[in-house]
C-alpha cells in the first residue's frame, strides 16, 4: 500500500497535469473562475459558450499553428464539443464512443463504445453525438440507442447502464447530457417519429430515474386540450439539445422541438403545446415553472432546440434576469427567465411567414404559408435560420453571435399514418440550395437583436460560435475552413483551410499557461494554439 | 412503413381472376390502376423517407440531387437499394434499417423513375452527328472516350446523364440552363473577377468557398484567388464559354447531334 501510495505521489509529481477529474457540481456552478477548463456543454450554465481566456487576442491569432489532431476513429460527423478537467479532454466520437485524451499531447487515455444494433433507428437526422458531461468521478454519454451510460472517469469502464426508451419506437440520443447537482439531465431526439417526447432525470450515483417530464402533456393535464382528438400520443416534442440551467432561481430552461407529424398540421389542430416552446422546470422535481412557445401550431419544423443564453441587464431601466435565443423561425427573442414574459422578438434572418408578433408574443402569422401538396416558398427553410449549433454571447460586447441559414424552402404536406419506429412527418421540402442561399455569423445587439455586423458564408452553415475575452469569435465553414473574426466588427482575423466540413462549436482550454481553440473539422479534432 | 396491404393484394388476385371473363380493356385499365398505385406509394414511401433532405421531388435539400440517371454511390438497382437502408459512412445518408427490403426496391424504383430523362424526339443519325461534333471542333474542350481536350463537360456518358431536350438547349442556348452539382450550385458558371492591379480573368468555375475561388479560363488555365484580395468579383448568369451553334450548324446537323449525343452511354 505504501508503495502504491509513493508511486501515485511520483506520478503526482511528475504529471500534474494529468490528474483525473473530480468535478463536483460546485466547480461547473464557478465555472467562469476556473476558464482554463471547459467543465459542461457549453462552457457554463448559463450557456454563453464564451471563454474568459484572453491570450489569443486580435493581434496575434494569424499565429495560430496546429497543436495537434485527434483522428475519430469511424467515419461521420463530429459535432462534439469536447470537455476539459484537469488535463484531460473527454469527447464523443460517431456514432456514441467516448475518448478521453491527454490534453498536452492528444494521445488516448482510454476509450468506450457501446454496441449498437445493428437495426438502430435514426430517423430524420444522422447518427451523430455531442459530447458528455462530467460530474465527480464519472462521465456521462447518451448512446444512439438511446441508453444514459455512466463511465468511470479514470477508465471508461461502466459504472451503470440504463435504457431510457425504446429505440425500436424512434427515440434516440444525440444531446449532450447536463450534470446538475447529483442528477444527469437528458432529453430525446426522434421528433419525426411520433414518439411523446420528455426531459428526463437521473441520479448521478446510480441510474435511478428522478423525475420525467412529458413535453406533450397527457389527459387531464393543462396544455392537453392544445391538441385535437388523440394527437397528443403521437406528438412528438422533441428534446434534442442540451439545455440551460441558473442555480441561483433553481431553474432548468429547455428547449423543445416540432410538432408530429411535422408539415401536416391538419392531424394536430390546436397550438399543439410544449413543441416549439422554452419550458421552465425545477430541476428537483420536473416541474414545469412556466413555457413561452415560439410557433403554435408549427407546420415548417422549426424546432425551439436551440441552446437559450442567460443575460442579466437592464430593461427599461430596472435590472432583469433574461433568457434570449435565436429561434430556428428567424425571430431573436427575449424573455423574463423567472416568469417567461414575453419581452421582445426581432427577426435575425430573412422570413416570410410573420407580420410579427402579439404583445404576448404570439406571431401574427401572414396567409399563404403553410404547407400544401403543390409546395408554398417560405423563409426560412426547414433547417431554420439556425439550428443544433451554438451560439455565443460575449458580455464584453454584449452582442450575441448566431450561425445563420439564409435559405427558403417549397413546403409540401402529404398524408401519413403512424406506425411506431417509422417516419411520422407527413410531407418534406425542396430547398433553395447551391447560390440560391448563402450562410452568415451575425453579431446581434443582446437586448434588441439588432444586426451589428455579419460576415457571410459561401454556404448555409453547420456549425457554432464561440466568443473570446481575447475580442474573437471562431466558426466553421461546411467547405472546410476553420475561422476567427474580431468581435466588434465581424472582420475577418484568420483562417484555416482545414479540408473537412466543420459541424461542430468550438471551445477553449489553457495548458502550461497556453490558451487553446479546439473544433473540429472531417474526421479530426483540431487544437490550435500560439506558437 | 406502406406495406402491401390485404387489400391490395386481393384487388391483384382478384384483378386476375376478372381478366379470365372480362373484356382486355377492363384488365388493362385495372392493371394500370394497380401500376398507378404501386407508383403513388413508392413516391408516397420517397417523400416521407428521402423527401426531408433529398427534396420531394428528388431535387436535392440537404441531400444531393436525385433527378438523374447516374448516381454517384449507385450504379445499380442493388447498390441504390443496399445504399438505402444501410446509409453512406461519412456522409449525412444515414442508414434507413427500419426499411425491409421491399419498401427499399419500392423507394429505389422511384428514385430511378426521377432520373429518366424525357425521351424527346430523336429524329437525327448519331453517325452523322459525329461527323458534326468533329466538325464543329467540339473535341477542343469536350472529351469522350479519353479523347479531346478537357473545358466543358466530359461527354462519354452524356447521353445517361442528360435528355436530349437538355442537350438541345445546351448545344443551342448554353448558359441558359446550367446543370446543377450535388450541392444545388451551377456546374460551368461564368465567373469575371477584376484582381487588385486591374487585371480581368474571365473563367467557368472550379470550386469556391468562403474565402477562396478557382475558375478555369477559355485556355484552359487554371486560376486560384483569395476573394479578399480581388477589386470585384461578378457571377454572370445565362452565360457560358461554350458558344452558341444554334447559328453555325444547320437544323439537320444539330439533329444530328443531338442524336450522337444521346446516344454516348460509355459502351
Amino acid at each position: 500500500m505504501r508503495i502504491k501510495i509513493l508511486i501515485l505521489s511520483i506520478l503526482t509529481m511528475v504529471m500534474p497535469s494529468m490528474l483525473f477529474a473530480q468535478m463536483s457540481y460546485e466547480r461547473i456552478v464557478n465555472a467562469d473562475q476556473e476558464p482554463e477548463h471547459w467543465l459542461t456543454h457549453s462552457g457554463n450554465y448559463a450557456s454563453h459558450r464564451h471563454t474568459t481566456l484572453d491570450q489569443i487576442t486580435r493581434d496575434n491569432v494569424d499565429q495560430l499553428k496546429v497543436a495537434w489532431v485527434y483522428q475519430v476513429r469511424r467515419s461521420g460527423f463530429i459535432e462534439t464539443t469536447p470537455l476539459v478537467v484537469d488535463g484531460v479532454m473527454y469527447l464523443t466520437e460517431p456514432p456514441s464512443s467516448v475518448a478521453a485524451l491527454d490534453l498536452r499531447t492528444g494521445r488516448r487515455l482510454w476509450s468506450w463504445s457501446p454496441v449498437l444494433p445493428n437495426n438502430v433507428v435514426s430517423i430524420g437526422f444522422p447518427s451523430v453525438n455531442r459530447g458528455v458531461a462530467l460530474l465527480d468521478d464519472m462521465v456521462y454519454v447518451a448512446t444512439l440507442n438511446a441508453h444514459l451510460v455512466a463511465l468511470d472517469v479514470k477508465s471508461g469502464a461502466v459504472r451503470w447502464d440504463v435504457e431510457v426508451a425504446d429505440n425500436a419506437h424512434g427515440y434516440a440520443f444525440t444531446l449532450a447530457p447536463l450534470a446538475l447537482d447529483g442528477k444527469i439531465v437528458v432529453g430525446v431526439s426522434g421528433g419525426e417519429t411520433g414518439i411523446r417526447g420528455f426531459i428526463d432525470a437521473y441520479d448521478a450515483k446510480t441510474g435511478d430515474r428522478v423525475w420525467r417530464f412529458y413535453t406533450i402533456p397527457g389527459v387531464g393535464d393543462p396544455g392537453n386540450d392544445t391538441w385535437g382528438g388523440d394527437s397528443w400520443k403521437t406528438g412528438a416534442g422533441a428534446t434534442w439539445l442540451t439545455g440551460t440551467f441558473d442555480p441561483a432561481l433553481n431553474l432548468l430552461y429547455w428547449g423543445i422541438g416540432n410538432p408530429g407529424p411535422d408539415w401536416n398540421g391538419d392531424m394536430r389542430p390546436g397550438d399543439n403545446l410544449y413543441t416549439c416552446s422554452v419550458v421552465a422546470l425545477d430541476p428537483d422535481t420536473g416541474t414545469l415553472k412556466w413555457h413561452f412557445q415560439f410557433t403554435p401550431h408549427d407546420t415548417h419544423d422549426w424546432d425551439a432546440n436551440q441552446i437559450p443564453i442567460l443575460v442579466d441587464a437592464d430593461w427599461n431601466g430596472q435590472p432583469r434576469k433574461l433568457i434570449v435565443t435565436a429561434n430556428r423561425n428567424a425571430f431573436y427573442y427575449v424573455l423574463d427567465r423567472e416568469t417567461g414574459e414575453f419581452l421582445h422578438a426581432e427577426a435575425y434572418a430573412r422570413q416570410t411567414w410573420a407580420k410579427g408578433h402579439e404583445k404576448d408574443g404570439r406571431p401574427i402569422v401572414l396567409p399563404n404559408t403553410e404547407p400544401t401538396e403543390e409546395g408554398t416558398l417560405v423563409y426560412p427553410s426547414l433547417q431554420g435560420a439556425t439550428n443544433w449549433f451554438s451560439p455565443s454571447y460575449s458580455p464584453q460586447t454584449n452582442l450575441f453571435y448566431v450561425a445563420v441559414r439564409e435559405m427558403g424552402a417549397y413546403y409540401f404536406k402529404t398524408d401519413v399514418d403512424y406506425e411506431p419506429g417509422q417516419p411520422f412527418m407527413g410531407g418534406g421540402e425542396q430547398a433553395l440550395s447551391g447560390d440560391d442561399a448563402y450562410g452568415a455569423i451575425r453579431g446581434l445587439d443582446v437586448l434588441t437583436g439588432e444586426k451589428k455586423w455579419e460576415f457571410r458564408l459561401h454556404t448555409p452553415p453547420w456549425a457554432g460560435v464561440m466568443s473570446t475575452a481575447g475580442g474573437l469569435v471562431f466558426g466553421g465553414t461546411n467547405e472546410g475552413n476553420i475561422f476567427a473574426l474580431d468581435a466588434e466588427t465581424g472582420g475577418l482575423l484568420w483562417e484555416f483551410p482545414a479540408g473537412g466540413t466543420v459541424r461542430t462549436n468550438p471551445m477553449s482550454y489553457a495548458l502550461d499557461g497556453k490558451q487553446y481553440i479546439v473544433t473540429a473539422a472531417g474526421n479530426g479534432v483540431f487544437v490550435f494554439g500560439l506558437p | 412503413m406502406f406495406p402491401r396491404s390485404r387489400t391490395v393484394i386481393w384487388a391483384m388476385i382478384l384483378s386476375g381472376l376478372y381478366c379470365i371473363s372480362t373484356p382486355r380493356s377492363v384488365f388493362a385499365q385495372s392493371a394500370n390502376e394497380q401500376l398507378a398505385e404501386d407508383s403513388d406509394r413508392s413516391k408516397r414511401m420517397f417523400i416521407v423517407s428521402c423527401g426531408r433532405c433529398h427534396g420531394i421531388e428528388g431535387k436535392g435539400g440537404t441531400g444531393p440531387r436525385l433527378d438523374r440517371p447516374i448516381l454517384q454511390y449507385a450504379p445499380d438497382d442493388e447498390a441504390l437499394v443496399r445504399i438505402i437502408r444501410s446509409g453512406i459512412g461519412g456522409t449525412g445518408m444515414p442508414g434507413n434499417w427500419f426499411l425491409d427490403e421491399s419498401n427499399a426496391r419500392m423507394i429505389a424504383s422511384h428514385v430511378r423513375s426521377l432520373g429518366r430523362g424525357k425521351t424527346g424526339t430523336l429524329s437525327g443519325s448519331p453517325e452523322k452527328g459525329e461527323a458534326v461534333f468533329e466538325k464543329g471542333d467540339c473535341r477542343t474542350c469536350h472529351i469522350i472516350q479519353g479523347k479531346g481536350i478537357s473545358l466543358g463537360p466530359e461527354l462519354t456518358k452524356i447521353g445517361l446523364r442528360r435528355g436530349p431536350e437538355f442537350l438541345r438547349k445546351a448545344v443551342q442556348h448554353p448558359g441558359l440552363d446550367l446543370p446543377l452539382d450535388r450541392r444545388g450550385f451551377k456546374e460551368f458558371l461564368v465567373i469575371r473577377v477584376v484582381t487588385e492591379d486591374g487585371r480581368e480573368v474571365r473563367g467557368v468555375r472550379i470550386n469556391e468557398d468562403t474565402f477562396t475561388l478557382q475558375l478555369l479560363d477559355v485556355d484552359k488555365q487554371h486560376h486560384s484567388f483569395r476573394k479578399h484580395e480581388l477589386r470585384a468579383v461578378h457571377k454572370v448568369g445565362n452565360e457560358s464559354l461554350m458558344p452558341s451553334y444554334e447559328d453555325a450548324f444547320s437544323p439537320e446537323d444539330i439533329n444530328n447531334l443531338i442524336a450522337y449525343l444521346s446516344s454516348l452511354r460509355g459502351e
